[in-house]
Order: C-alpha cells, then structure tokens, then sequence
C-alpha cells in the first residue's frame, strides 16, 4: 500500500495545513476591511492578529500533544 | 554609465557563479532528484539536522554551561544598550536622528496599545511590551548577519567553494532560536498578565470575567446561559493557563529556528548557483519574518492582556 510509505509527520503537515488555510482567510478579510475603512487599521490588524494567532495555536498545540 | 557597469558586474557575477557550479560535484542533485519516496527517506533520516535543536555548550563557568545561544544573547543586550544610550544621551527638543526613530518608535507603540487596553493598563504593560519588541527584533535580526550560525568549530569537511559546511558548534546562535529563551519570555509574560488581569480586576472580579455571564438576560434564561458561560470559562482558562503562552514561546522559536534552518539548508547546497538562487529569497523572506514575529510577540501579549482586563466596566 501507498500508505505504509507514509510515515512521520502527517499530523503536523495536517494541522499546520489547517491553520495555514486559517491564516489566510484571516488575512483576506483583514485586507479587505483596511480596504474598506482605512481608519481602523489598527482595530483591524489587532483583531486580524489574534484570529491568527489562535488559527496557528491550535497547529501547535497538534505538534506537541501529538508527537 | 553607472548602470552600464553595474550590468557588466552582474553578468560577470553570474557567470563566474555558472563556471563554479559546473565544476561543483554533481553529487547532490542526482540523490535529490530522485522521484521515489522511499528512496528519498532513508538519506533524509541518515543525514545529520543541519541545525541542532539543542544550542551546543561552547565552555563552563564553574558548573554553568555556556551555550552558544546565551553569548549571543549577552551581545544582543549590550548593542541594546549602546544602542538606546547613544541615541538618548542628549535629549533635545528637536530630536536628532537617533533620538526620531526612538521616539517614533515609542509614540507608535503607545497608539497602537491605546487601541486595545485602557490608559491605567497601558502604563503597566507598555515597558513589558516594548522591552521585549526591542529585544526581540535585535535578537531576530542577528540569524541575518553572516557568520552567525557559520562560523563554528568543523569536524569534518564538506561542500565545495563558497559553500557552508556542516558546522558543528557555531559560536553564534540567533538568541530566539533557542527554545529556552522564548519559553522563559512566555513564562515572564504568563506570570505577569495574571498579575496586571489580578490587579486591574481584582481577584473575584476576574472570575466573574472569565465565568460570568456577560450578556443582558431577563432572569428566565440566567440559569441555562449560566451554565454555558462556565464551560465557556473553562475553555478560556484552558487557553490562558496553557494554550496561550506555550503558542507565544513556539511560535517565536519555530520562525526563527526554521528560518535559520533554512538559510543554512540553501547555503549548504553543493552548487553555488543554487546556494545564491535559494538564499537570495531565503534572506528577503527571514527579514520580513523577523521583524513581523517580534511585533506579533509584542502585540499578542497586549491583546492577552486586554482580553483579560475589559476596557469597558468602569464606564457603566
């Protein structure tokens, strides 16, 4: 089987594949926010950040929890 | 004719990079060439990591262990201080040059904290978090300078002109690619986030933040959303307790250990041509990076603290 041959990390290219997905969106809808109200761009980036910051955390806590 | 001789000097450039790579070996690119994966792993999992997890011990003070990591991060803090005492040694009232970016730096800083925390709050976190940008920026910024993670003791020779090879013991190590660092400044930010949370709340007040319930009901639906609100306090304390400071330290620590892994992985190609064609990007990218992961550091600790300090109670 293919399968055998794949061993290692799979979990973490998953979940980092998750929150890279995450992560982007994040992005999108902060550009397109800035883009639409220039003046908040702080309230946006901050809010942005931390929609990121727990996308990514998830993705890390797989990397530890599952090793 | 500038430009003119600046397209003379390129060409020559990439053509002598061209003659050295046709006479590097073609040892590497035929193994990792190969399309099968099964091939591919055991010569992965037989090479050495390129860069070690664990920062290698340069010499002994008494019983401590000097790490290769921790001499970077006392250089690290005594370019700070030169740094901040050149260019604030004479204040005027129209800055200088120096004195401008500090102050721009600072006031920017201010604004950009005013946006989450209240003004009482940002007075205790805004030396928390500017120290750290600071030191973290300049302790990113230093994977970027050549021979850091280079220069180092070599017990066997690899690679051809130009070409790093495997270093064992470097004598510098950007200091945020140490685990042990940025797991310290995540603990110091842990402890006192709850200390700044205890203060401006009080201690009863912020487990009614974390557990209460914080939207207006008529007193019908008080006990179910009760109940909710407390599985919902029992998440957020799960994420402030452990989720959050453990994704501060690795997340600092993976972009910048990765980001060394990386540049030494490019500059340890046996051809030349290649080493310059992926590290030229590799250096562009580890900019950006280090620059953004010290602010998100900075700016990730603040918006913790906000969201445990509400802005809002004392206005009703």
């Amino acid at each position: 089987m293919m399968l055998a041959e794949l061993t290692g990390n799979i979990h973490i290219g998953l979940a980092f594949g998750g929150a890279a997905i995450g992560i982007g969106i994040a992005a999108a809808g902060g550009v397109m926010a800035i883009g639409r109200n220039p003046g908040a761009f702080g309230k946006v980036f901050t809010t942005m950040l931390i929609g990121m910051a727990l996308a990514e955390g998830l993705a890390i806590l797989a990397w530890i929890v599952i090793k | 004719m500038n430009r003119i001789g600046k397209i003379v000097l390129l060409l020559g450039f990439l053509a002598a990079a061209f003659v050295a790579d046709a006479n590097a070996q073609p040892v590497a690119v035929t193994s990792t060439n190969a399309p099968v994966a099964a091939v591919v792993a055991p010569i992965i999992e037989a090479a050495p990591p390129l860069v070690s997890q664990i920062a290698p011990t340069l010499f002994h003070i008494g019983p401590l262990p000097v790490t290769n990591s921790m001499v970077c991060t006392w250089i690290v803090v005594g370019l700070i201080l030169v740094i901040v005492r050149v260019t604030t040694w004479r204040m005027t009232e129209v800055p200088g040059r120096g004195q401008n970016v500090m102050e721009a730096l600072i006031e920017g800083w201010q604004d950009l904290m005013g946006n989450v925390l209240e003004p009482k709050v940002v007075k205790w976190v805004f030396p928390f978090a500017m120290t750290f940008f600071i030191f973290i920026v300049i302790s990113n910024l230093v994977d970027l300078v050549p021979g850091v993670g280079s220069i180092g003791l070599v017990h066997e020779k690899t690679g051809a002109f130009l070409s790093v090879p495997h270093v064992e013991t470097p004598f510098f190590r950007p200091p945020t690619s140490d685990a042990n660092l940025t797991v310290a400044m995540a603990f110091i930010f842990f402890v006192m986030g709850l200390f700044w949370a205890v203060r401006a709340n009080g201690f009863w007040g912020l487990i009614k933040h974390t557990f209460g319930v914080q939207v207006e009901t008529n007193k019908y639906a008080y006990v179910p959303l009760m109940l909710l609100f407390i599985f919902i306090g029992i998440m957020e304390s799960f994420s402030i307790l452990f989720i959050r400071p453990v994704a501060l330290a690795l997340r600092l620590y993976g972009n910048i250990f990765g980001g060394e892994t990386m540049l030494t992985m490019a500059m340890s190609q046996k051809s030349v041509f290649m080493a310059i064609l992926l590290a030229l990007p590799g250096y562009f990218f580890e900019t950006v990076v280090c620059l953004l992961q010290a602010f998100v550091f900075a700016m990730l600790s603040v918006a913790f603290v906000g969201t445990m300090c509400p802005a809002h109670d004392e206005e009703h």
